[in-house]
């Protein structure tokens, strides 16, 4: 019926591939895949927004992790537990759609 | 003797009153048997109205029941798998917010006639008076009483007029205002979402408390909103208020089902014209910005009010009063728009 607001472009599945990537199948037919260290360094909590510009560690060899749940929170995004103990980060879709890393999304060359 | 076939093809001439097609192309026939003269049948029907479900199990048993060497028809119902997601109430089908920018707009009046216009259309409807503030639901139903809890700290409803009900309101003893804190909040909607045994619903109508703070965006957290009314005036200057409460639901994905705009007139008794009491127009130039339907418009009347206080809200008082046929309205609009809404509203698939 008209009038009813429809949702933005919101993803029907989200899958762990082993202890490397997430990718999200988006209800648009578009397909994302993070791989797990950039999903973590991008969490969107208000602790890692507010620490992130101010302090990064020396990068040797990140330190691997991956996520240990993924549940859904309300009908507009997800939490991550991650295997470093880190489990603030709600990511909304419209975020999780935005650090999208493929070429359509973000072409390389872009900075 | 009829065979297990001959049966299905019966199933398959039934038709659910309202469900537009027959039970075996709705995917309800689980299972058929036939055994020493008893047919046994079990179906899974999509959530309808129990009348429904009785007039169905009625039509299976005439129909299946008049072949030749049946003695005995037993149907059992599967109820319909739950259609939340993971973070969903399990039991409870479709959760509804309503909600207002500002109090005093009349959103209790609305949630609690629209649940008792929903109970009486048949769906099983539960009524969550989330409004810490100002939990005037008792009031308005003429309830009180302190629910009861059992050995696993399960709180239990209360039932009025076939709805089941949960509010602040039956465990403050006396009217003393309570100072709410965020987190008193949060963990109080937690405690009145997970910890109340609903049972099996169709609708849950959540009576939000009014404005956009703590309380609102911990249920929207807590649990998948099949979709939200925004109850508001007429008055253009009420805009502003509303547009906070549209952006919030918006945030959050929550579907918005439509605007009803309360005390939209005053019918005079004597010639019928309309006085705008309060003002013309702020709730249709909120639907067209945001592209709402402005789904229902409630006039005043004395009967409403009266009826409130009185604990006797109009829908189960009167009927058939207008304004009861107006909620009618408004219930079946509601249920259309949360269909409508459904496909989008489905939290994703979490695999591995």
């Amino acid at each position: 019926m008209t009038g009813v607001r429809q949702v933005d472009v919101v993803p029907r599945e989200v899958r762990r591939h082993g202890t490397d990537s997430v990718e999200i199948t988006w209800s648009d037919g578009h397909a994302s895949l993070f791989a797990n260290r950039y999903l973590r360094d991008n969490c969107p909590c208000a602790f890692c927004r507010e620490t992130r510009p101010r302090y990064s560690p020396p990068v040797r060899d990140a330190e691997a992790v991956h996520p240990v749940t993924i549940s859904p929170v309300g009908l507009y995004a997800i939490n991550v537990v991650w295997s470093d103990g880190h489990d603030s980060g709600i990511y909304s879709f419209p975020t999780l759609r935005a650090l999208c890393p493929c070429d359509e999304c973000a072409p390389a060359g872009a900075c | 003797m009829p065979t297990i076939a001959d049966i299905r093809e019966r199933l398959s001439e039934i038709r659910p009153p309202g469900a537009g097609r027959d039970l075996v192309a709705l995917g309800a026939v689980e299972q058929v048997g036939f055994d020493g003269g008893v047919v046994s049948v079990r179906l899974r029907l999509p959530a309808m109205p129990q009348p429904v479900v009785a007039a169905t199990v009625a039509d299976v048993r005439r129909a299946v029941g008049a072949f030749d060497g049946v003695t005995e028809v037993a149907v059992d119902i599967v109820p319909p798998a739950a259609a939340q997601g993971p973070a969903g109430l399990p039991g409870v089908r479709d959760i509804i917010a309503v909600s207002s920018a500002k109090g005093g707009v009349g959103k209790s009046t609305v949630a609690t006639n629209l649940a008792l216009a929903l109970a009486r259309g048949g769906y099983r409807v539960g009524l969550l008076d989330a409004d810490v503030y100002g939990p005037s639901v008792p009031i308005m139903l003429g309830l009180s009483g302190r629910p009861a809890m059992d050995d696993n700290k399960r709180i239990f409803p209360l039932e009025k007029e076939g709805i089941r009900v949960m509010s602040l309101g039956f465990f403050l003893d006396d009217s003393s205002p309570v100072i709410w804190r965020g987190p008193m909040v949060m963990g109080l909607v937690r405690q009145f979402l997970q910890d109340v045994e609903w049972g099996e619903l169709d609708f849950l109508v959540i009576d939000l408390p009014p404005g956009t703070g703590d309380a609102q965006l911990t249920l929207v957290q807590q649990v998948p909103l099949s979709g939200g009314l925004v109850v508001t005036t007429p008055q253009p200057v009420a805009t502003h208020d509303v547009e906070r409460g549209i952006a919030m639901f918006e945030r959050v994905h929550t579907p918005i089902l439509g605007v009803v705009e309360n005390m939209s007139y005053f019918e005079c008794p004597a010639c019928h014209e309309h006085d705008p009491v309060f003002g013309e127009g702020g709730a249709a130039a909120i639907a067209e910005k945001f592209g709402i339907a402005l789904v229902a418009k409630i006039p005043l009347d004395v009967e409403v009010r009266t009826g409130g206080d009185e604990g006797r809200p109009i829908v189960a008082a009167q009927p058939k009063h207008p304004i009861s046929r107006i909620f009618a309205d408004l219930a079946t609009t509601v249920v259309a728009a949360v269909e409508a809404a459904r496909a989008d509203a489905a939290p994703p698939a979490i695999l591995d």
